[in-house]
């Protein structure tokens, strides 16, 4: 178990409600989480459609607040910071990917990353070249003059990749970052994110429905309902890997059926005890079974 | 990729729209610059009329228009007057509008009044010829044929007629005309700028009293040595003339008949400029609105990569600026080049709605000559106040989409339906 130093993320006693508003009645949609992230970890996020990950993640990243508990990343509590400090935070603390609409329209790739830049104030010059070589680390060097509307999905996440790295941030979040692509863009993606938590020691958090996507990560957090319901430690996703989606669907559920037979239980708020490098090994085959885990790959 | 790039990207993102509010807030724009330098011309315009008649005292017979012959005094206050000291000169001036009944068919301007008719004016003074018996002030008249009355004149059948007169009646310097049955010879012709007292006849005023029979002027004009006596000598001619008469200096006179028509020009371009104003300012807050409305997501994109309230505000007031920015050029040239028109539109629309003796032939004319006046240059001052009122419309039109950023919250906006 990795103490407080050592976690980028510590999470603690975290709900977060959403007032009853008029006819809708109150939702309870994170109750009593808590959880560490150590440096350098990746973690994916999993559970059915409205369990709570995108607010989880959104806690995460400053985007939001909770209702009551404590969020600290980097050493700061989320929950004390000043609405300026928050949006420092978000610009240099943090790198954010989502689903969708990732970029700026009317901004060429380029503007785009450079944009985090221009929030924190880096000079124009200093952030075109960052931007360029950032490009060029995801492979859209060529297309730095193109505004998104002429990009694929995949090349757009590139971007947004690109542009979540362009402060150095700690901590890479990522909202279900593949979930509108397909395989080979997936994989390339999922590939991106963790070239850079490799080399930088960047920490990864990725949402994500899809057993093959989280079998990029060392750890899996099962978020049900808001509660944080398991942790499974991963055998990770490798390039031999067969994409569920491509090959068989089964794959994918046996993976996960793998997960749950190796996994670190399933007790409820436990803290990650393994730090990258854990439990990497290729997934050998597909073994079909019942698994109760909510695990369809695009819901 | 600075601010200001990034806000005229989405400011010019289409041409249709960016041709549209060009033209809508050019528009309103323009015709608050207009209406307000109609209205600000204008007061200037009365504002020295009056500065020119300061040293003036104007005698006339109480409750009454002062322009018919039951109006006019009784001949025996030359005299009375002449006793009141710091007085320089006196001249009586007579009116007479044949055709012009007052007091009938709802009273003057209103109805009954024939289009066309002439004012027939005698005077004491040839060198006030100029100031036009104490009305308009200024040097409205400027002889185009012939010559002026002189002094030599004084007991003559002579006249000069004014421009719309002469081409009426096919007049000439050494033309002789009938005044009321008196022959007069004409011996000059003069233009009263816009056409104020166009069709009118100029005499000495023996030769009016004789030819109307008139028993008495319908106006004396004292001129005061100083305007500082202005108040003394208007005190003392009240006590000296008794009641019956009645007696204002003449920069307060030009209030009544005159003051309705310049009331109602100040008046209604005062509120048609604001109205102009409401609709630039309403433009803006839509077409911003819009402008922002479809980017509540891209907003919250900006806040979630660590924008802060800051920028976001910095980067909407600019587009606000920028977008009511496009109509400024529009607007300084349809003041250029529409301002004249709508001028002569006002004074036309004024004048028959403020009534007067004399009516819209009479009035109608000297509304015009009070608004024609009026330039529509680009002056520092007309582009000062355009640019002062594209700020203000800059900061309205952002004001709601700012306040909108502002309560957004990232994780909301960054929602994926
Ligand atoms: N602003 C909000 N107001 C009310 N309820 C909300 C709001 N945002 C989210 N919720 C609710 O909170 C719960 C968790 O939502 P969340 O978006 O975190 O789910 P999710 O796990 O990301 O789902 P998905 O996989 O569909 O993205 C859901 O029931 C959702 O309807
Ligand atoms: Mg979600």
């Amino acid at each position: 178990m990795s103490d407080a130093a050592g976690s980028v993320v510590i999470a603690e006693k975290v709900y977060r409600e959403y007032a009853a508003q008029g006819d809708a009645e109150e939702v309870k949609a994170l109750r009593n989480v808590s959880f560490r992230i150590p440096k350098g970890g990746r973690v994916a996020i999993k559970g059915e459609s409205g369990s709570g990950k995108s607010t989880l993640l959104n806690l995460l990243g400053g985007l939001d607040l909770p209702s009551r508990g404590s969020i600290v990343v980097n050493g700061q509590d989320l929950t004390n910071l000043s609405e300026r400090e928050l949006a420092r935070f978000r610009a240099t603390t943090v790198g954010f990917v989502f689903q969708a609409f990732n970029l700026v329209p009317t901004l060429t790739a380029r503007e785009n990353v450079e944009l985090p830049m221009e929030a924190v104030n880096t000079g124009a010059a200093e952030a075109k070249d960052r931007a360029l070589a950032l490009l060029e680390a995801v492979g859209m060097e060529e297309r730095a003059a193109h505004r998104p509307n002429r990009m694929s999905g995949g090349e757009q996440q590139r971007v947004a990749i690109a542009r979540a790295l362009a402060n150095r941030p700690a901590l890479v979040l990522a909202d279900e970052p593949t979930g509108n692509l397909d395989t080979k863009s997936r994989r390339a993606v999922m590939r991106l994110l963790t070239e850079v938590n490799e080399k930088e020691g960047t920490t990864l958090v990725v949402v994500t429905h899809n057993s093959y996507t989280a079998g990029y990560c060392d750890t899996t957090l099962r978020i049900h309902r808001g509660r944080i319901i398991g942790q499974v430690t991963n055998r990770r996703t490798s390039e031999t890997t067969p994409d569920p989606e491509e090959e068989d669907d089964a794959a994918a559920d046996a993976a996960d059926a793998e997960e749950e037979s190796t996994g670190s239980g399933r007790d409820e708020r436990a803290p990650t005890s393994k730090g990258p490098g854990t439990g990497r090994k290729p997934t050998a085959g597909a073994r079909k079974t019942d698994d109760d885990d909510d695990d369809d790959d695009d819901s | 990729m600075s601010l200001f790039s990034r806000a005229a990207r989405n400011v010019l993102r289409s041409r249709v729209r960016t041709i549209g509010v060009a033209l809508a807030l050019g528009i309103a724009l323009s015709a608050f610059l207009i209406l307000s330098q109609i209205n600000y011309g204008v007061s200037e315009n009365v504002a020295s009329a009056r500065a020119a008649v300061a040293d003036l005292v104007t005698v006339q017979s109480a409750n009454s228009s002062g322009f018919d012959a039951s109006s006019r005094l009784p001949n025996d206050l030359l005299p009375k007057i002449a006793e009141v000291p710091f007085i320089v000169s006196v001249q009586r001036v007579l009116l007479e509008t044949p055709g012009f009944t007052p007091g009938q068919g709802g009273g003057p301007g209103s109805g009954g009044m024939p289009a066309n008719f002439t004012l027939y004016e005698g005077i004491d003074s040839t060198s006030a010829v100029s100031s036009f018996g104490g009305f308009g002030g200024g040097s409205g008249l400027t002889i185009t044929a012939g010559s002026t009355l002189t002094s030599t004149d004084e007991n003559r059948s002579v006249a000069i007629v004014g421009s719309t007169y002469a081409s009426d009646h096919d007049v000439i310097p050494g033309s002789e005309i009938s005044v009321n049955g008196s022959g007069m010879q004409v011996v000059g012709v003069f233009s009263s700028g816009s056409g104020f007292g166009g069709d009118s006849v100029i005499l000495p005023y023996p030769a009016a009293a004789a030819a109307f029979a008139a028993s008495g002027p319908n106006f004396i004009t004292v001129t005061v040595s100083a305007s500082a006596d202005l108040d003394s000598v208007v005190s003392q001619l009240r006590t000296v003339l008794g009641s019956g008469v009645s007696v204002t200096a003449a920069s307060q006179n030009s209030g009544g008949a005159f003051g309705s028509a310049v009331d109602s020009i100040l008046s209604s371009t005062q509120f048609e400029s604001y109205a102009a104003l409401g609709i630039g300012a309403a433009v803006m807050v839509v077409v911003m609105a819009l402008l922002t409305a479809q980017r509540t997501r891209e907003i919250g994109l900006l806040k979630a990569i660590g924008f802060g309230n800051g920028k976001i505000l910095g980067q909407l007031l600019t587009e606000g600026l920028l977008l009511s920015a496009i109509g400024l050029p529009v607007a300084l040239v349809a003041t250029v080049a529409l301002g004249p028109t709508v001028a002569q539109y006002v004074a036309t629309s004024s004048s028959s709605s403020g009534a007067g003796p004399g009516g819209r032939h009479f009035f109608g004319n000297f509304a015009s000559r009070l608004v024609g006046g009026v330039s529509f240059a680009l002056t520092p001052e007309i582009l000062l106040l355009g640019a002062a009122v594209t700020i203000v419309f800059g900061f309205v039109g952002s004001a709601y989409p700012i306040a909108r950023a502002l309560r957004l919250r990232p994780a909301e906006a960054v929602r994926h339906e």
